[in-house]
Order: C-alpha cells, then structure tokens, then sequence
C-alpha cells in the first residue's frame, strides 16, 4: 500500500515538473544589440532685441510707449524699433505677427470716463488705434492686414483677428531684422477711453 | 512510521526535480549563444556593427521632417533555424525623446518580389517594455534577413522634443524553435 502511494507520488509530481518544464523552455532564444544610435531634435528658436538695448532676449518691453494720446494723435515712433534674429539647427520657413491687447482703467475713475468698463471688453479701444506703419525687413506691410471688421481701418483689432503670415524669416541673430510700427488714435474715439491705458503685446511666431 | 517513509521519498523526489528545474531556469537564460547538444548553437550576428543612426549623417529631427530609413542585416551563425522575436531598447540621456519619435520595423522578403513585411510600427519609446514580434521568414544557418528601420517625427510633435537628443540601443532577439510560418502573434 505504501509502495503504491509512493509510486501515485512520483508520477504525480513527475507529470507537474513536466508541464512546469513544457511552459518554461518553450524558446530558446539569442540577442544581439545595435549600439549608440544617436536621435537629436533640432532647435528653432527667435530672439528679440530693443532698440535702446545691446541684448538678445527672448522677450523685450516697452519699446513704444504713447502718453496723454487724445483722438486725432499720431504716433510715428521713427526712432523704436524691434530687432528680430533667429537661432538653432533648423532653418524656418515663415514668420508670423499678431498681437494681444488688454485695457487697464485709470484709479480713481476719471468722471469724464463715460466707459468705465473699458478693461472688460478691450477690442472696443483697440478698434480705435490704427496701425499706419508696418514695416518688417524694409517692406511696410500695413496693407497686408485684413480689415476683420470692415470699418475702414486697420487696427490691433485687426491685426489680433487675422495676423500677418507668410513674412520672410530673420537674419541669424547678430544681424539684426527690423520691425518698425506706426499708430494713430483714431478721431472716432471717444470719451469713452479717457484715462484708460492700452496695454499691448506684439507677438511674433517663427515656423520651420 | 510507513507515513514517515512515504512523506521522506515524495520530499526527496520534489527536492530533486525543484532542483533540476531551478538549473535548467538558470542555464537558459539571457545566453547569446545556447549550445543544443553537441555543436549545435543557436547564434546571431547584426551588421553593421556600428551605429545606424547619428545626427552627423542624418540631421536633426523635427516635427515632419523627412524619415529617416537604415537597413539592419540579422544573419544566423548558428547551426539551428531562427525567427525574429523580440525587439527591445535601451535609451540615455533626454529619454522624453523617445515619446515624440516613431519608429516602424520591416522585415524585407527574401526575393525582390515579395513585400516588406511589417513587424512593428509605434513609439520608440514604446521598445523600452519590448516588444513581442513575429518575424516572416524562418532565417536557417548562413543565412540572413535584412530589417528595415525608419525614424521619423510625425508633424503633430510639439515644441516640448525641441533640442533634445537621446541614444538608443536597439536590440533584437531571434527564437528557436521558428514555430510557425508567417503572420503575427
């Protein structure tokens, strides 16, 4: 009897060891490796560079600035100017302008102000400053801009709704591209915008 | 005592096979080259030997910019058939790179007439966990197959791979027995 158990024992365990075996020596198998392949993403990249300053950065402030504008003013900022150079491994295709605005309201109010609430809907302001020069890498391209709204000008309005495309590239930075601007504060604006600050951002988009 | 002696052969018996599994487990892994029996080994040569991709002969990498395409010969110095398996890789460096570039595997046929034979598209990253393929052609000593490797950076990959440069070293495992012929797993 203790033979028998023993006999049930062993075949038992023989017939687990064999499937256990069966699973584990399905494949042998040999592997060799392809070494020090080397991927790299190139770089594009656009630098800036103000008129009244010696550095590229990726950003610059305040390069034209118009104080106590009334309807009417012109602004031909001669002298302000943006430097545009490109950096990186890749070479772009086209470059891209647009802008973004925000309007910030005087404190404490002015009570000639008949809009006080100026900063919330900030196109109405923007409708009313004219673009009259644009001018990249000698070309002026005011005439480029769509006029979105069909009111007759060309305004930061505008020119946020439907950026200007399809520019040639910068130079390499060091040698400088130019991007001058021209505005005028259009007769048609009105009290509205006493004391109200209009806060602008140029945006410029380079694409390979 | 008769239990004693039946509990002390079936340990005995189960020590002994745990044994002889355990070495078995042990002898069969990860080897390059396995020796079946006398003479026979299972064994693989990759050509070229040296790097298939670097910027210096290929460019950089941007979103759309043109594939990049290299040909990889597995050839079989063993005596046993084989069929490719597995594909697995190690990254250094900026590893993120890995997510924005795709990358598809051909096993090209053995006649000029017969068509590429894909065994893996997707991520290169996603060769990092490996990946179980089903090679085509049973590759029998002496003989070779050729893979063809493409790289590229699909237009959709963004701003976040700019500048990035990674190395892969891709691995490629064949497996014996070549269990079936053709279609994937």
């Amino acid at each position: 009897m203790t033979m028998k158990r023993t006999l049930t024992a062993i075949v038992l365990i023989g017939i687990v060891a064999m499937l256990a075996g069966a699973g584990t020596y399905a494949y042998f198998s040999s592997t060799k490796t392809s070494t020090g392949n080397t991927f790299t993403a190139g770089t594009l990249d656009l630098k800036l560079i103000d008129w009244d300053e010696l550095t590229w950065r990726d950003g610059v402030t305040a390069t034209w600035t118009a104080t106590n504008m009334v309807p009417g003013d012109s602004f031909p900022f001669n002298v302000e100017f943006v430097g545009l150079g490109r950096t990186g491994t890749i070479t772009p295709s086209s470059l891209e302008i647009t802008c973004n605005y925000s309007v910030i309201e005087e404190s404490p109010q002015t009570p000639s102000d008949t809009d006080p609430n100026t900063n919330l809907h900030p196109d109405a302001m923007a409708k009313q400053m004219i673009i009259t020069r644009f001018k990249y890498n000698g070309t002026d391209y005011a005439g480029s801009i769509v006029d979105v709204d069909t009111d007759g000008k060309k305004t930061f309005y505008d020119l946020k709704n439907s950026p200007v495309t399809g520019l040639p590239t910068p130079y390499v930075a060091d040698g400088a591209t130019f991007f001058r601007l021209s505005v005028k504060f259009s007769e048609d604006a009105g009290n509205d915008f006493q004391g109200d600050t209009f806060n602008l951002t140029m945006i410029f988009t380079l694409y390979q | 005592m008769k239990n004693l002696q039946t509990f002390t052969s079936i340990f005995m018996i189960t020590l002994v096979f745990s044994l002889m599994l355990f070495a078995s487990i042990t002898y069969s892994a990860s080897a390059c080259t396995i020796f079946l029996g006398r003479g026979k080994k299972l064994d693989m040569e990759l050509s070229p030997k040296q790097r298939l991709f670097h910027p210096s002969e290929d460019g950089y990498f941007y979103p759309g910019s043109p594939k990049i395409t290299k040909n990889l010969t597995v050839c079989n110095v063993g005596d046993i058939p084989f069929r490719i398996c597995r594909f697995t890789a190690t990254f250094d460096q900026d590893t993120k790179l890995a997510n924005g570039l795709q990358l598809e595997i051909l096993e090209l046929g053995k006649c000029k007439n017969e068509k590429p034979y894909l065994l893996y598209t997707g991520t290169l990253s996603r060769l990092k966990r490996g990946v179980e393929v089903s090679g085509k052609s049973v590759i029998s000593p002496w003989q070779s197959i050729t893979l063809r490797i493409t790289v590229w950076m699909p237009e959709t990959a963004g701003n976040e791979y700019q500048g990035l440069s990674m190395t892969a070293d891709i691995a490629v495992t064949v497996c014996f027995p070549p269990a079936h012929d053709g279609g994937h797993k």
